[in-house]
C-alpha cells in the first residue's frame, strides 16, 4: 500500500542532500536550495483513477513524488503510461484529484503543461518540419518567443546529439533520433517537471547508453524533477533517487531507491561443507526462509529479530563447516519480482 | 555562429503567460504550406482576377452609359459582377482548399503529432483554431484578397462617387461570403482530414461530397429543394443575399443557411470526435 508522507520523508532527505552538494559546490547566490523547496512536492495524487470503458487502467492511486527523479516502474500494463497521461489531461480522469506543483490537473491543465515537458512512448512527431524546426515549434507552443525558441532549439539539438541532423525533416530520422527529437522537444522550454515515457524504448544498446546519458546530465545539471516511466530496472536504478512501483493500476510499493534495496535486512548468503541438508531443516524448523543461491550458495532469510548467531548455532548443530557468510545485497529486481510476484500470487 | 556545448543548461528566460497557440499553429502551418509550392496554384486562381481587373478598367473608362453595356448585364460592374467572380473562384478555392486542408490533421493524426501538441498549453479550440486560420488564410487569397482588390480598382478607375455611394456595402459583403464559405468548406476539410487516416482520401472524400451532391441536383433538377443538396447551390443561394441580387434558385435563402450551419456543426462534432491527444484502444 503507498504510504502517506513517504514523500515528505523523501523531499527532507532530498533537501539535506541538496544542502549537503551545495556545500561542496562553488556558492552562487542566485541558486539555494529554498528554490527547489518551493516546488519540492512535484506531485500529489488523491484516489487518482483512470478508466478506458470497463478497464480501469489506474485504480484509486494516493501518492506524493517528491522533488529529484522518481521511476515509475511496472511490467506492460502496469498503468504508468496512463498515469502520466492523466496527469496530463491527455486522457480523462475518472475519480480522484491530483496536483502537479500545487496546480489542479483539470482545472489548470494549460498552465500545468506550460511548465511541463512530456516525451511520449509512441512516435510522435509533427510532418514537415525539420529537426530544428520541430523544436523551435514545440518552444513556441510552450509560450517561448520565436527567437528564444529558436536559439534554445539549436542548443538542445546540440545537446541531444542531432546537431548535425537538424536540418533533415523529422519524417527521415532513424529510431534513436526520433527519440531524441521528442526529448529535445519536451525540455526546449526548460520545464520543471519532466516525464519520460520508456525513452530508451526500441533503441540499440548504444544508442540507450547515450539517452540514459542524457537524461542523467539533465538530471543533475538542470532544475527539473524527472519522472520516468519504464519496465527497464536498470534505467531506474541508474536515473533515479526515488522509485514506484507499479501493477495493474495500483501503486505497489514506494520509496527511496537506496532504501528498497536496503530494506532487505535479515538476508544472508551463506556457503556451507558437510551436510547441506540438515542444516538448511534446521534453519528451516527455526523459522529461517532458505533457497538455493548461485554458485552453491544458500539464499537465508533470517526471522524478524534475529541475527546472524543463528546460523552460526545451526552450523554447529547439524556439523557442518561454514566457508562464507556474508550479508545479502537486495537490488531492485529483488524488490520488484518479490512484489509483483506476490500480488500475482494474491490475485489468484 | 554561437558555438554549443554539448550538455544540458538551464534557460533563464521565461514563458509568455498564455500563449496564443493558435496563432503558432496557424503561422507554421501557412509557411509549411507555402514551402510546398501553394504559390502555383495562387498564381493560377489570380487568372480571372486579372481579366476582371482589365474588364472593370474598360468598361469604366470606356464602356459605360455605351449601348452595348446596356444590352450586356454581365459587362456591368455591379454588386452581381462581385459576386459573379467569388462564384468564379469555386474551382481555385476547392483546389486550394484540398491542396491546404487534407493532410492538416490527417498528418497530425498519422504521425501521432496530437500528443505533443495537447502535452503544451494547447486545447482543441487552439488547435482547430489553428488549423482553420491556415486555410482562411490560403482562401482569402483566392476569394477576399482578389474580390477586394477588385473592388478598389474600380473605386480608384472610377470618375466619381457614385459607384462608392451605391455599392459601399460590397467589401462586407465579400468578407461575409468569405466567411461563410470558411465556416462551412474550411471547416468541412478539416472535419473529413480528421475522420481520413490519410491526405488522399480526405482529398477525395471532400471531392465527393462536393461533387455527387452536384449531379443529384442535375437529375433532380425539376425539384425545387433539390438544390439543397449541393453545398454550392447553397453557398450561391446564401450569397446571393448577402450581396442583394437575385437568387439563382427557388428554394429559400433560411433552408440555405440551415444547411450550411449544419454542415459547420456537423464538422465540429466530427473534428472534435476524432481529434484527441491519445488514441485508447478499449
Amino acid at each position: 500500500m503507498p504510504q502517506k508522507g513517504l514523500a515528505s520523508e523523501m523531499n527532507a532527505e532530498y533537501i539535506k542532500e541538496n544542502r549537503k552538494q551545495t556545500r561542496h559546490r562553488p556558492v552562487n547566490k542566485n541558486t539555494s536550495t529554498n528554490q527547489h523547496a518551493g516546488f519540492y512536492l512535484s506531485v500529489q495524487l488523491q484516489d487518482f483513477t483512470i478508466q478506458y470503458g470497463a478497464l480501469k487502467a489506474v485504480r484509486s492511486v494516493t501518492l506524493e513524488f517528491g522533488a529529484g527523479s522518481t521511476g515509475l516502474l511496472g511490467p506492460n500494463g502496469a498503468g504508468k503510461s496512463s498515469l502520466i497521461k492523466g496527469l496530463l489531461g491527455l486522457v480523462p480522469v475518472a475519480s480522484g484529484s491530483a496536483l502537479i506543483m500545487g496546480k489542479s490537473v483539470v482545472a489548470e491543465r494549460k498552465a500545468i503543461r506550460q511548465v511541463v515537458g512530456y516525451m511520449p512512448e509512441d512516435d510522435c512527431l509533427i510532418p514537415g518540419l525539420t529537426g530544428i524546426g520541430m523544436v523551435q515549434y514545440a518552444g513556441e507552443l510552450a509560450g517561448m518567443s520565436r527567437e528564444d525558441a529558436m536559439q534554445r532549439g539549436h542548443e538542445i539539438l546540440f545537446m541531444t546529439g542531432l546537431g548535425e541532423a537538424r536540418y533533415r525533416k523529422v519524417e527521415t530520422y532513424s529510431a534513436g533520433m526520433k527519440q531524441r527529437i521528442k526529448l529535445a522537444q519536451a525540455i526546449v522550454h526548460d520545464p520543471k517537471l519532466l516525464f519520460l515515457d520508456e525513452p530508451t524504448s526500441g533503441m540499440d544498446p548504444r544508442g540507450r547508453q547515450e539517452m540514459l546519458d542524457l537524461i542523467q546530465i539533465i538530471a543533475s545539471r538542470g532544475k527539473m524533477s524527472i519522472v520516468l516511466a519504464t519496465h527497464i530496472l536498470v534505467d531506474v536504478e541508474r536515473i533515479c533517487r526515488q522509485v514506484v512501483i507499479m501493477d495493474k493500476g495500483a501503486v505497489l510499493e514506494q520509496g527511496l531507491v537506496d532504501e528498497l534495496r536496503g530494506s532487505y535486512q535479515g538476508s544472508y548468503t551463506v556457503r556451507v561443507e558437510g551436510d547441506e541438508k540438515a542444516f538448511v531443516q534446521w534453519l528451516e524448523k527455526k523459522g529461517c526462509r532458505v533457497s538455493p543461491g548461485e554458485k552453491q550458495h544458500l539464499d537465508v532469510s533470517l526471522p524478524k529479530g534475529k541475527k546472524t548467531g543463528l546460523i552460526l548455532e545451526g552450523a554447529k548443530q547439524t556439523d557442518v563447516r561454514l566457508r562464507k557468510l556474508v550479508p545479502g545485497v537486495q537490488t531492485l529486481e529483488d524488490v520488484f519480482v518479490k512484489r509483483i510476484g506476490a500480488e500475482s500470487i494474491a490475485h489468484l | 555562429m554561437p558555438i554549443y556545448e554539448e550538455t544540458y543548461r538551464s534557460w533563464e528566460g521565461s514563458l509568455i503567460p498564455r500563449p496564443r497557440t493558435w496563432r503558432v499553429i496557424g503561422k507554421t502551418g501557412i509557411r509549411l504550406l507555402w514551402k510546398k509550392g501553394m504559390i502555383l496554384f495562387i498564381l493560377l486562381a489570380y487568372i480571372p482576377f486579372f481579366v476582371r481587373a482589365v474588364q472593370i478598367y474598360l468598361m469604366t473608362r470606356f464602356g459605360e452609359g455605351t449601348p452595348l453595356a446596356e444590352a450586356v448585364q454581365s459587362l456591368k460592374i455591379n454588386a452581381d459582377f462581385f459576386h459573379g467572380f467569388l462564384q468564379g473562384q469555386w474551382l481555385y478555392l476547392i483546389l486550394i482548399l484540398i491542396f491546404a486542408g487534407a493532410g492538416l490533421v490527417a498528418n497530425d493524426r498519422k504521425y501521432n503529432a496530437l500528443t505533443i501538441y495537447f502535452s503544451k498549453p494547447v486545447g482543441f479550440w487552439d488547435y482547430a483554431s489553428g488549423k482553420l486560420l491556415i486555410i482562411a488564410f490560403y482562401g482569402a487569397l483566392v476569394t477576399l484578397i482578389p474580390a477586394w482588390l477588385l473592388f478598389i480598382i474600380k473605386v480608384m478607375v472610377s470618375q466619381d462617387a457614385a459607384f462608392l455611394n451605391q455599392y459601399y456595402y460590397i467589401p462586407f459583403s465579400i468578407l461575409a461570403y468569405f466567411l461563410m464559405v470558411v465556416a462551412s468548406l474550411g471547416v468541412l476539410i478539416l472535419a473529413l482530414s480528421a475522420a481520413a487516416r490519410s491526405t488522399r482520401s480526405a482529398a477525395v472524400f471532400y471531392f465527393a461530397i462536393l461533387t455527387f451532391p452536384e449531379i443529384i441536383r442535375g437529375i433532380l433538377s425539376r425539384i425545387p429543394e433539390a438544390g439543397l443538396f449541393s453545398l454550392n447551390a447553397v453557398l450561391r443561394q446564401a450569397g446571393a443575399g448577402l450581396f442583394g441580387v437575385s437568387r439563382p434558385y427557388v428554394f429559400s435563402p433560411i433552408l440555405a443557411w440551415l444547411v450550411l450551419i449544419g454542415v459547420s456543426g456537423l464538422s465540429v462534432l466530427i473534428l472534435h470526435w476524432r481529434v484527441r491527444p491519445t488514441e485508447v484502444i478499449k
